[in-house]
């Protein structure tokens, strides 16, 4: 008789383990790869059984939180994904690389088999996104997009509301994502080159990114503000405030026609290169207008649909509508319903289950971000992009085309 | 000339006039001897320069031809990352050659691809071909990468021997770059590979397939499918196979069928996803007769795939999996009848609902609540009145979960029921069901209510119909609270009217205000402490400020700040000014307290000076310092 496990890792041709839970390994461990784990640890269907990631002191940190849960020391740790995927008693995979290492490590778990909890954006360019895409679908995977957001109630109830046209036909969404260079841990300043730490395997950090001398600044948590490993403030939150204006609208499955961006480039030459302020406007087929703004004072943070009847914005801090009656609008049992989610994480181990898609799918977390991947392609060429959202081709432009992929240092391939 | 004005001036920056090409040729002067951590300025300037010759292909010609030009001469590493990044972009045949020159040399060939890569000119690849025979090691599997990553058909000549290569790494990077070209050659020569590499050759050959039915060419698409789908291989590649046969062969349905009645757990994975989205009954019909022989495992996705597809001839395969061994199948079909139940499981549900626990429960619940459709309605309806408590109380609240107003009249009666749990039930499904229709009997129930319990939810009852807007409305409140004798009554009718905001409200609560029982009184004030606006502001710091009662002032003190930090159409200086006047009313740290929570909702420099001025405070110092940093962070990323 086929057992769960089975059934679950036959794809991998996995062998059969004792336990019936869903046995993870978490990947990327630094800062939201350690906050997933723990929310992982808390599931009881959930098994942690090894940790990997390129900094051996986010490794021993997360293998001490690992076996203080489970009372145990039986948690594998690996400095290299490929030796844990290679692991055939895993389903899952937990993955919070920085965004230049998703396409490989993403790709490599789909191959091997393994069902995905992936953070966003998706990927760091558009081609490797669709990388990620293809290989999830030609394994059969589980994946769910690290958009929480999805899962947190008063943003699905803002979405209900906007789908079943409380506020009309909407005409513009407003997505207001934060600007600048956030210092985290205020390590923002060590800019001078140095060897670099023990515990830490830097020529495996930078991956398959152009070679690159150390700095803390470069690495852990503000990487991202570096366009060989991140995307900036827009790409860091596309896959939040436009993945939910794309939700309230029903287009997860297309994309902007045409998109135009603006923004302030650092020097070049700059360790932190990324716009720190910028504006996107992303025009959809039927008119549908999008702003999506950093370090502008007229878009508001959050995600604010705009119809003819009225307005709904919707941000982590609340909930607000115009009129404010809107909000205490019923969605009837034969309206659009959302899905309510029982936590992010908890929705991929029921969908790792179920076999059903997850709230944020590859496809849809491709198709959030990449009105940022082409607004970012327009910044840094001065002048818009048109965008074929069927044939996923940008439109007369080769050079805007160039931008769409980024070639990587010997030996990492797809 | 104000400050202000003075050191905008002295402090304003004419913005950078555009480089010149001079400015141009000073920097790529410089550029050469550039290493990484020193003045960054040549780069800026080239770059800017590339930039704004973005539109003019001319100029961006001569352009290229310099930079070409100095990275063919003699150059730092930093250098030349520099400027293979800047050809990426804009790179031609004319900067081949100078890339070229980079390709065999270790420390510069990552950089050289980074640009050849990316030149979507024929030179680019003759220069990527010229070198591999010659490269070796790292190089070599980069140029390989390269080469796969444009997808060059030129290159499977090339690459074909590499794949009996003995250096590993470059036989693994051949075969993942054929998995890259969509010609037929590249098709072959991983359909050769042989031993170690056959796994990775099968990935390969799958992934091309896929690429080479986005190219439209199918009939190879299909017999690479057709091979790979062949008993020999491994079951996660005959999966991939199958559903690539099932996206491109519209003869794929005997091959599915017999994947999803066999044995092999991946295939009916594979299988169960693939055929479940497909339209028909006999479809349906295929999936039922699969079921019972899936193994258990399997089960659950199928009730689910069966559920989505909105036949309604799998409700009774998923009716009877609700009695399932098996938590999972219980689950899985709970879960599918909310997509594809009637009215006819409506009592199943119900009964569900009231008997089980965990996400058992939680799936019956939502079932009931989403059944859409007037005859569920009914169903719904119908079995308030009837039936065991637990199961009337779980149709009421899918009654108040779907905001039933056909239950209302129903929920109303069952509201004077002898069972407290479901007079408790009716009412709080009442908030979410009643109308104005309903007020007067909400009254009538208020006024009879035999406990505070049932005061409590009544009055919040009685609310939630009033929002409805609905005729008699708050006027019939404002005449029932006149007119009622019983002191609970009056106070719980106080409580409702503060909450309408309505402006027929604010005379009986402030008539209330003058009453001889300290109780009115004090149930007045908080009605006006709850009302949803500014209106009631002006009562509250009259009685704050002046009320010879000290806990009628902190009261209404509270309800004031609380009124004053609502969100509002005003400037948020205006809030501040309230604010300020809350905090002249305030006599002990705990009210501060509450102005300091609230004074960062309104984000104005004169909210940052008056959570300032309370930082000397020793009572309120701490609380005074956490409101003016939130504020100054706020007032900060405003600019």
């Amino acid at each position: 008789m086929t057992t769960r496990r089975e059934f679950l890792s036959a794809a991998a041709g996995a062998a059969v383990a004792p336990s019936d839970r869903v046995t993870l390994g978490c990947v990327g461990l630094g800062w939201q790869g350690i906050g997933n784990l723990k929310i992982f640890l808390e599931d009881p269907s959930v098994r942690v059984v090894a940790v990997c990631d390129v900094d051996t002191q986010h490794l021993e940190e997360a293998r001490e939180l690992v076996n203080a849960k489970y009372q145990d020391s039986a948690c594998a740790v690996f400095r290299q994904y490929e030796e844990l995927l290679a692991r055939s008693d895993i389903d899952a995979v937990s993955l919070a690389l920085p965004d230049h290492w998703h396409g490989l490590a993403s790709v490599a778990a789909a191959r091997a088999g393994k069902d995905i909890y992936g953070e966003k954006p998706l990927a760091h360019n558009w081609a490797e996104g669709r990388a990620i895409v293809d290989a999830v679908r030609r394994h059969g995977r589980v994946w769910q997009t690290g958009s929480w957001q999805r899962s947190v109630n008063h943003f699905r109830v803002a979405c209900e509301l906007v789908r079943n046209g409380r506020i009309g036909q909407v005409q513009r969404v407003e997505v207001g994502l934060p600007g600048g260079h956030s210092d985290f841990d205020g390590l923002g300043h060590l800019t001078e080159f140095t060897a670099p730490p023990a515990h830490l395997d830097y020529d495996r950090w930078l991956g398959p990114a152009p070679k690159a001398p150390y700095c803390v600044a470069r690495v852990h948590k503000t990487w991202r503000w570096n366009l060989d490993y991140g995307g900036g403030q827009l790409l860091d939150w596309i896959g939040h405030h436009t993945d939910i204006a794309h939700w309230g609208l029903g287009l997860d499955d297309t994309g902007p026609v045409f998109v135009e961006g603006e923004g302030v480039l650092p020097p070049a030459g700059s360790l932190w290169n990324s716009p720190t302020r910028y504006r996107v406007h992303a025009r959809y087929s039927g008119g549908l207008e999008m702003i999506i703004a950093g370090g502008h004072r007229d878009i508001r943070g959050g995600t604010k649909w705009i119809g003819p009847e009225g307005w709904i914005w919707v941000n982590r801090g609340g909930l607000e509508a115009h009129p404010a009656r809107l909000l205490s609008s019923r969605i009837g049992p034969s309206e659009i319903h959302i899905e309510r989610s029982p936590g992010h994480q908890r929705q991929f181990v029921e969908c790792v289950r179920s076999r059903r898609a997850t709230l944020t799918p590859a496809d849809v977390a491709l198709r959030s971000a990449t009105p940022g991947y082409l607004g970012l392609i327009s910044i840094l060429l001065g002048r818009p992009v048109r965008w074929d959202p069927l044939g996923e081709r940008i439109i007369d432009d080769p050079q805007a085309e160039r931008l769409l992929s980024r070639p990587m240092r010997s030996p990492y391939h797809l | 000339m104000t400050f202000a004005a003075l050191a905008f001036l002295l402090l304003w920056q004419a913005p950078a006039a555009p480089p010149s090409w001079a400015d141009f040729e000073t920097a790529l002067g410089k550029l050469p001897a550039y290493e990484h951590g020193q003045n960054r300025e040549p780069l800026a300037t080239v770059s800017e320069f590339v930039r704004r010759s973005l539109a003019d292909s001319a100029a961006l010609g001569k352009v290229e031809a310099r930079l070409a030009e100095v990275l063919r001469g003699q150059a730092t590493h930093a250098a030349q990352d520099f400027l293979c990044r800047e050809l990426s972009v804009i790179g031609t045949e004319v900067s081949v050659p100078a890339l070229g020159g980079l390709l065999l040399d270790a420390a510069t060939s990552d950089m050289a691809r980074y640009a050849l890569e990316r030149i979507p000119v024929p030179a680019a690849a003759d220069a990527l071909l010229q070198a591999l025979p010659k490269a070796a090691g790292k190089v070599k599997v980069g140029i390989i990468g390269s080469l796969g990553a444009r997808g060059e058909a030129r290159s499977v000549p090339a690459l074909q021997p590499l794949l009996a290569s003995p250096d590993a790494g470059a036989a693994g990077a051949a075969i993942a770059a054929l998995a890259h070209i969509a010609d037929p050659r590249a098709l072959a020569a991983l359909a050769g590979v042989k031993g170690a590499l056959l796994p990775q050759a099968l990935e390969a050959r799958l992934q091309l397939a896929d690429l080479l039915v986005r190219r439209g060419d199918r009939t190879r698409a299909l017999a690479a499918y057709r091979q790979l789908y062949a008993p020999a291989n491994p079951a996660p590649i005959r999966a991939g196979a199958l559903r690539g046969l099932a996206a491109s062969d519209n003869n794929a349905l005997p091959t599915l069928r017999a994947a999803l009645l066999g044995s092999e757990p991946a295939l009916q994975t594979a299988a169960i996803s693939l055929l479940a989205p497909m339209p028909g009954a006999n479809m349906t019909a295929l999936l039922l007769e699969a079921l019972p022989r899936l193994p258990p495992a399997a089960r659950a996705p199928m009730l689910t795939a069966l559920a989505d597809r909105g036949d309604a001839s799998a409700r009774p395969a998923l009716v009877s999996a609700t009695k399932s061994d098996t938590p999972a199948e219980r689950i899985a079909a709970l879960e599918g009848l909310a997509r594809l139940g009637d009215a006819s499981v409506v009592g199943l549900l119900a009964q569900t609902a009231a008997s089980a626990t965990g996400a058992e429960q939680a799936a019956a619940r939502n079932a009931l609540a989403r059944l859409p459709g007037a005859p569920v309605d009914a169903a719904i309806v119908a079995g308030l009145t009837a039936g065991s408590a637990e199961v009337r109380i779980e149709l009421m609240r899918a009654a108040a979960s779907r905001g039933l107003r056909a239950a209302a009249e129903t929920l109303v009666k069952t509201a004077r029921d002898s069972d407290a749990q479901i007079r408790r039930e009716s009412l709080r499904a009442l908030r979410e069901t009643a109308g104005g229709a309903q007020v007067p009997a909400l009254l009538e129930l208020l006024n009879a209510a035999s406990s505070a319990a049932d005061r409590r939810e009544t009055e919040r009852a009685l609310s939630s119909a009033l929002r409805a807007g609905e005729p008699p409305g708050v006027a019939a409140v404002v005449a029932a609270c006149e007119s009622a004798s019983q002191t609970e009554t009056r106070i719980s009718l106080f409580g409702v009217l503060g909450r309408t905001g309505d402006p027929q409200a604010l005379p009986p609560l402030r008539r209330a205000l003058g009453d001889s029982s300290a109780e009115i009184q004090r149930a007045a004030i908080l009605a006006l402490g709850e009302w949803p606006g500014a209106a009631a502001l002006p009562d509250l710091i009259k009685i704050a400020s002046s009320d010879p009662n000290a806990a009628f002032r902190v009261l209404a003190l509270r309800g004031y700040i609380k009124l004053a930090a609502l969100p509002s159409e005003r400037p948020p200086r205006e809030t501040v000014k309230l604010l300020a006047e809350g905090l002249g009313a305030a006599q002990r740290p705990d009210e501060k307290k509450l102005v300091l929570a609230a004074l960062p909702g309104a984000v104005c420099p004169e909210a940052l000076a008056l959570a300032e001025s309370l930082r000397s405070d020793p009572a309120v110092a701490a609380e005074a310092k956490a409101a003016a940093d939130r504020l100054r962070r706020a007032l900060g990323s405003r600019r």
